[in-house]
């Protein structure tokens, strides 16, 4: 059965809060163009995930090793995964495992408070200057004009968190945290939901505050002295952001939304059936993808530390607490339980992975062009070096796979392979946080 | 730019130090104001002709060497700054060198000296330079008080304005630390995407909550009749509790009635889910006294939020102290706003059982009394009273049997089982719901005014609109400024429909706009006459960290605020309000970074007495500490030294003090060897500024320079690689030994010769904060612990009370000078620049005067010209 929306209670969601507006933020849209462009030759796509608290590297020497060792065992070309990636099996020629990478900025920073790093490749702690932009948006601020949403922005427990406790993986230009959505109702409505006349409206209604709150703004600046002057354009280019999201929904208001061919609940909850909403929220992506709703999108699968509601999702594998796992290593069966909840993680990206592979983008897998990218800025218990990363799909963007490349540890830069991530995307840059370098080891 | 504390700092060291520069220097800087209006006229120049033929050919022979085109230490390259002080954007960063040059901290000792005269050159020239600065003032204004409120700010605001409590922290993101470590400096407070309709959000939502509709609820009555038993061991009876709509008859006291107490423990009352989400609730108890004597009684009100966490909030105390015998009813009134109420009190059952969170709220009766002894903890049972525990006499220990029974650890509960009758007994308590003065409440009436022109919904609205407006933007507001909002509320009225849902909707607007987000705009160019009106949000911002009350701005209606009088009389009586434990709350937190134990993750097997209760009381601590000093203007020189603490049990037991009896925060006076006393033996700093494994004298060492003295050391240069613990050359050395070998490297030695040492003298502190005299690590047999230091001035330090009587001798005037600094940046919502030194300078020869008093300072502070400035 197709989903069916309770308009009722969505209707109830949407005018809580202070109308469609509350709705629209989660979906970071931008751009200002009209028409949906279709690009002539298929559109690359970019998914980045992340989850907390690191994986599970037991020592060589641990009887554990062989099993629930993160990492394959063997050399670049000839790898034999373990139990924990056993997943990616069928899609070995579809992926990329990548040891020894990592962000040179955070490797003394406890890995706890390294989440916002993960995407952005920089950290400033909680001071003045936050981090920079992250890699997503750096792609969505090139193609989001194309499509309804310029991006999709999610985590498991929603929000902006903290600067050191992220809950969300995208930073903008200015270093602001991006809101992400939690609900797959919210961002099932967002996506394939068509408004109704009441919210329609509605929308009208935010336009014209926002409208009047611009000129009055506009208004106000013109006398402020030099210095205030200025300190308050941050304000109107808040005000101006909303006001092209908004005008962005209105132009796209009556466009219908695509209709997912695919059964979906989007009541579920993280806490009553943790794979299915991860694998749900995953879900979400692939139909946003596939109806070209939008190239971009993030989704941090965890908080680090234990933070809400994402430690419960150990509970899919009969684990109640993700975090406890990492510290219960030495434990009876530690390593084993840590590998086997870090494969189920592993499981739902394969799921996602195979989801894109089976649906077609012209003659293309839609996996071909969609470049996804997994990982952990934490590698054992709260060492922020030598992540556990997964680089997949994207082919036809040049990228090659079937490898497990080994970097030196402490010398290699994760930011250099975002740089050629960015690059193959069809961004023109030569900078991405501080590298110049590219990583060519992924390219074919 | 970001050295300026520093160096204002250093100045101060000037004065006390070096006299010679003294007189020059402050001759030429603190000069007077006459010259300015004489040479009015004349628009100041910019002498280059005097910097490149006498100032910077001495730069060239003594600095440019290492700050120059072949090197560039600490990231300043001299050649390259702009001479000209006048037009020129480097004005702060000469700031910083001149300050360097004038205390001799440059060149470097080992480096050839200028002399005397030469110095005398250089500095001569700058300060006049600097003089002129400040006098054309156009570039020396680059820093502005006007900013975005807070997000603490903001919501404070809201909830003093609209009378509802408001929690912003789901919809606002973070504010971030400024380079002092305030989060309200107006250069550090961005918008972020969707910030503005986030306003809007949390104000819609505020005012909804203080509108009520329909006619008044009805009062409840929920009851609990108790009657201890005579026999200890047997039940209570009576325990449940019974509900009315009407006011229900109070049974006969029992005889024998009673309760026990604890420090825990108590009795509990379950509403289960029965309180409404609004409204005053009246609180009746009946209490007998015991045993003769005071006897304190408090009640808390509070939920289980999680399995392990009891979120409560003491909401009356009460000294029994009538006859013993005479059952006496005892009552309070409890606003269910501004309580902790239950988050998942509305949950379904399923959503809330994974975290283990009760869904009910309870209150909670103890007997406080000094002399009450410990006893057991509430157990929860049905909705109704909660017996504490059964009466257990404490069983004379047999070792044998106990071991016999369970190879276990012994259990830790043994002494809280032990009951003992408390000095007073409760036998009925009697909780009514909606007990509302009038209806509408008064947050209602707020906002939609009583008025003739109430059913003139044209006229109406306007006068609602103009009557929130004055409230929220705290000045008079101007007709067309009500013309204007009117144009939008007729425009939301289209599409609303509903008069009450058009305006409910044009306020929270209202409460997005700059005028009520933004604070201390510069208006010197409008002219505008609101002196009084900003006076009056610039001192409850400060104070309150919210908006004027109506005192305040009756005075600023009079124009009668800017009297000095009036001033210090309103300080007073805005330091005795509740709500100036905002701003001592906000301030302690921010300038001691207690946000850094946030991020702090323990090592929980090594440090095994750690847990997240100890982990928030440490947080409370310098909270506590900070309130104590400013209630009782106390010196700041308090925060180095006390010999006194604020603790709770669980800090107490932490710090191995004994003495300690009752709940909450105490003040505890703590003798010397217990190693305490003022905010460098907080738990708070010494944890927050560890690993959670070991200490971490690199954090503690830039952590006390920053936060007392003021010094904020440069950056590491990039690629450094920090200090391995597993390089093989390293292993079985101690910490010390380990630094000292960081220190070696080239790179690292100029810098951390200044850090290490400040930190290494805490080493008798665990990464926990605990007192330690041997560590034993994995690596590391047992060492003795080595806190003997010496600081890059070559002052040998031991240990902490050598730090102490260092920091209050030979550091005095740089930690008083930094307080009166940090102060002055959060007071004024910015960074300090040159232009703003003479205004502290005067402030602080005033609080010297006072003995550093922390409340004088705040009064100097508020009548200084600084304050009125923008």
């Amino acid at each position: 059965m197709m989903f069916n929306r309770n308009r009722r209670i969505d209707r109830r969601f949407f005018l809580k809060g202070a109308g469609i507006a509350m709705a629209l933020p989660m979906l970071n849209i931008m751009g200002d163009e009209t028409s949906q462009k279709k690009a002539a030759t298929s559109p690359k796509r970019l998914a980045c995930f992340f989850f907390p608290d690191g994986v599970s590297l037991p020592p060589t020497k641990d009887p554990a090793h062989k099993d629930w060792n993160w990492f394959p065992l063997g050399d670049r070309n000839n790898y034999k995964f373990t139990k924990v990636l056993e997943p990616l099996e069928a899609l070995r020629k579809d992926s990329t495992i990548i040891s020894g990478l990592s962000h040179p900025i955070t490797r003394q920073v406890h890995a706890h408070n390294t989440a916002a790093t993960y995407l952005t490749g920089t950290y400033k702690g909680r001071t003045q200057k936050s981090v920079s932009i992250s890699l997503d948006q750096v792609y969505a601020n090139m193609v989001g004009r194309e499509t309804r949403y310029k991006s999709l922005v999610m985590s498991t427990d929603g929000g902006v968190g903290t600067m050191i406790g992220s809950q969300t993986m995208s930073y903008n230009k200015d270093g602001r945290p991006i809101f992400a959505e939690s609900s797959p109702k919210r961002l099932f409505y967002d996506l394939f939901v068509t408004p109704d006349e009441a919210e329609r409206k509605a929308l009208g209604t935010e336009q014209s505050i926002l409208d009047f709150v611009m000129e009055h703004g506009r208004n106000l600046q013109k006398k402020l002295g030099v210095v205030d002057k200025e300190r308050f354009t941050n304000y109107l280019e808040a005000v101006r952001e909303v006001e092209k999201r908004l005008k962005k929904a209105e132009d796209w208001i009556n466009i219908p939304k695509p209709k997912p061919n695919v059964e979906l609940d989007p009541e579920i909850k993280p806490l009553k059936n943790a794979r299915e909403y991860v694998r749900t929220m995953y879900d979400l992506i692939w139909l946003a993808f596939e109806t070209d709703s939008t190239r971009t999108a993030t989704y941090q699968i965890g908080q680090e530390n234990a933070q809400g509601v994402s430690d419960y999702l150990s509970k899919a594998v009969g684990i109640p607490r993700a975090h406890t796992l990492t510290h219960k290593v030495k434990d009876e069966d530690g390593w084993k339980n840590l590998g086997t909840y870090n494969r189920f993680l592993v499981e739902e990206f394969a799921h996602f992975l195979n989801r894109l592979k089976s649906s077609k983008d012209g003659l293309d897998p839609l996996l071909d062009n969609t470049l996804c990218f997994f990982g952990s800025s934490t590698s054992r218990y709260h060492k922020s070096n030598n992540y556990p990363l997964i680089l997949a799909g994207g082919k036809k963007m040049g990228f090659k796979h079937g490898q497990f490349i080994k970097c030196v540890e402490e010398e290699s830069d994760l930011s250099d392979l975002y740089l050629t991530m960015a690059q193959q995307l069809g961004v023109g840059t030569d900078k991405f946080a501080k590298s110049t370098k590219t990583f060519s080891e992924v390219l074919a | 730019m970001y050295k300026i504390k520093k160096n204002k700092i250093k100045f101060l060291k000037k004065y006390s130090q070096i006299t010679f520069f003294l007189s020059t220097f402050l001759m030429i800087f603190v000069l007077p104001a006459e010259d300015k209006k004489t040479n009015q006229s004349n628009q100041p120049k910019a002498d280059m002709q005097t910097y490149k033929s006498s100032v910077k050919p001495l730069l060239e022979k003594y600095c440019f060497e290492c700050h120059g085109p072949k090197k560039s230490k600490g990231e300043l390259r001299l050649d390259t700054l702009n001479p000209d002080l006048l037009n020129g954007d480097d004005a702060e960063k000469w700031r910083e060198v001149l300050d360097a040059i004038i205390v001799e901290d440059m060149p470097p000792k080992k480096a050839s000296q200028p002399t005397g005269l030469e110095r005398n050159t250089i500095v001569n020239w700058f300060s006049g330079e600097f003089k002129k600065a400040v006098e054309s003032s156009t570039k020396s204004k680059t820093h502005t008080s006007f900013r975005r409120m807070t997000r603490y700010e903001h919501e404070f605001t809201l909830s003093d304005l609209i009378g509802v409590p408001v929690n912003v922290e789901e919809d606002l993101p973070e504010d971030l630390y400024s380079k002092e470590g305030f989060l309200n400096n107006s250069g550090s407070l961005f918008f972020s995407p969707s910030q503005i309709q986030a306003y809007q959000k949390i104000a819609f939502e505020a005012l909804n909550k203080a509108i009520f509709h329909g006619p008044r609820p009805e009062s409840k009555w929920y009851s609990v009749s108790v009657k201890r038993p005579e026999n200890p061991k047997g039940r209570f009876t009576g325990l449940s509790m019974s509900s009315s709509s009407t006011k229900p008859a109070v049974p006969n006291p029992h005889a024998g009635v009673g309760m026990y107490s604890s420090k825990r423990g108590g009795l509990s009352l379950n509403m289960g889910v029965n309180l409404p989400d609004n409204g005053i609730v009246r609180v009746r108890m009946r209490i007998t006294k015991t045993k003769p004597g005071k006897s304190i009684l408090i009640v808390k009100f509070g939920y289980w939020g999680s399995h392990t966490r009891f979120d409560d909030e003491e909401v009356a105390k009460f000294v029994v102290d009538g006859p013993v015998g005479k059952p006496t009813f005892y009552e309070f009134y409890m606003n269910l706003r501004d309580v902790p109420r239950n988050p998942y009190r509305k949950f379904d059952n399923n959503a809330i059982e994974a975290k283990g969170i009760k869904k009910y709220e309870e209150f909670y009766v103890a007997d406080m009394s000094p002399d009450s002894v410990k006893m057991g903890k509430a157990v929860s049972s049905k909705k109704g009273f909660l017996p504490v525990v059964k009466e257990k006499k404490k069983k004379p220990s047999k070792k044998g049997a106990a071991d016999k029974k369970s190879n276990k650890k012994p259990k830790v509960k043994s002494k809280k089982d032990v009951a003992q009758p408390s000095s007073f007994s409760m036998d009925y308590m009697e909780v009514q719901t909606n007990v509302y003065d009038e209806w509408p409440p008064v947050t209602h009436k707020n906002i939609f005014i009583s008025s003739a022109n109430s059913s003139n919904k044209n006229v109406y609205a306007r006068e609602v609109i103009a009557n929130f407006m004055a409230r929220a933007y705290c000045r008079p507001i101007e007709k067309s400024e009500i013309e204007e909002i009117y144009t939008l509320y007729e425009m939301i009225l289209k599409d609303k429909g509903s008069f009450e849902e058009a305006i409910v909707k044009t306020l929270s607007v209202i409460l997005s706009l700059p005028e009520f987000v933004y604070l201390f705009e510069d208006d010197s160019a409008t002219g505008s006459d609101l002196v009084n009106y900003k006076l009056a949000s610039r001192l409850s911002y400060f104070l309150w960290c919210s908006l004027p009350d109506n005192e305040l701005l009756k005075l600023a209606k009079a124009g009668t605020l800017t009297d000095s009088k009036v001033l210090s009389a309103q300080v007073k009586r805005m330091l005795a309000d509740p709500k100036s434990k905002r701003f001592s709350d906000q301030y302690a937190y921010q300038w001691l970074d207690v946000d850094k134990l946030k991020a702090l993750c323990v090592d929980t097997k090594i440090h095994t007495k750690f847990n997240d209760s100890l982990k928030k009381s440490m947080a409370m601590e310098p909270l506590h500490f900070f309130n104590e000093v400013l209630k009782n203007n106390m010196s700041i020189l308090t925060f180095i030294d006390s010999d006194f603490a604020m603790l709770d049990s669980k800090l107490s037991a932490h710090y191995g003090i004994k003495g300690f009896n009752g709940n909450g925060f105490q003040k505890i006076k703590i003798s010397p060897d217990r190693h305490r006393g003022g905010v460098l033996t907080q738990a708070s700093f010494l944890a927050g500024a560890s690993d959670g494994v070991d200490s971490h004298p690199i954090k503690r060492g830039l952590w006390l320079l920053e936060r007392i003295l003021g010094d904020t050391p440069p950056p590491p240069p990039g690629n450094v690689q920090a200090l391995d613990e597993d390089d093989p050359s390293l292993v079985g050395l101690t910490l010390k030994k380990k630094l000292e070998q960081h220190r070696d490297r080239e790179a690292c030695r100029d810098c951390h010769n200044k850090i290490d040492p400040w930190g290494v003298v805490f080493e008798n502190y665990s990464a926990v904060g605990a007192w330690r005299t041997s560590i034993t690590r994995d690596k590391i047999k047992k060492t003795n612990v080595d806190s003997s230091v010496i600081l890059s001035d070559d002052t040998s330090l031991k240990g902490i009370e050598d730090l102490k009587k260092h920091l209050l001798t030979e550091k005095k005037d740089k930690f008083t000078r930094s307080f009166v600094d940090k102060m002055c940046s959060y007071v004024m919502g910015r960074t300090l620049g040159y232009a703003d030194r003479e205004h502290v300078d005067n402030i602080y020869s005033k609080f010297k005067e006072s003995d550093y008093k922390l409340s004088d300072l705040l009064h100097i502070i508020v009548l200084s010209d600084f304050f009125k400035s923008k």
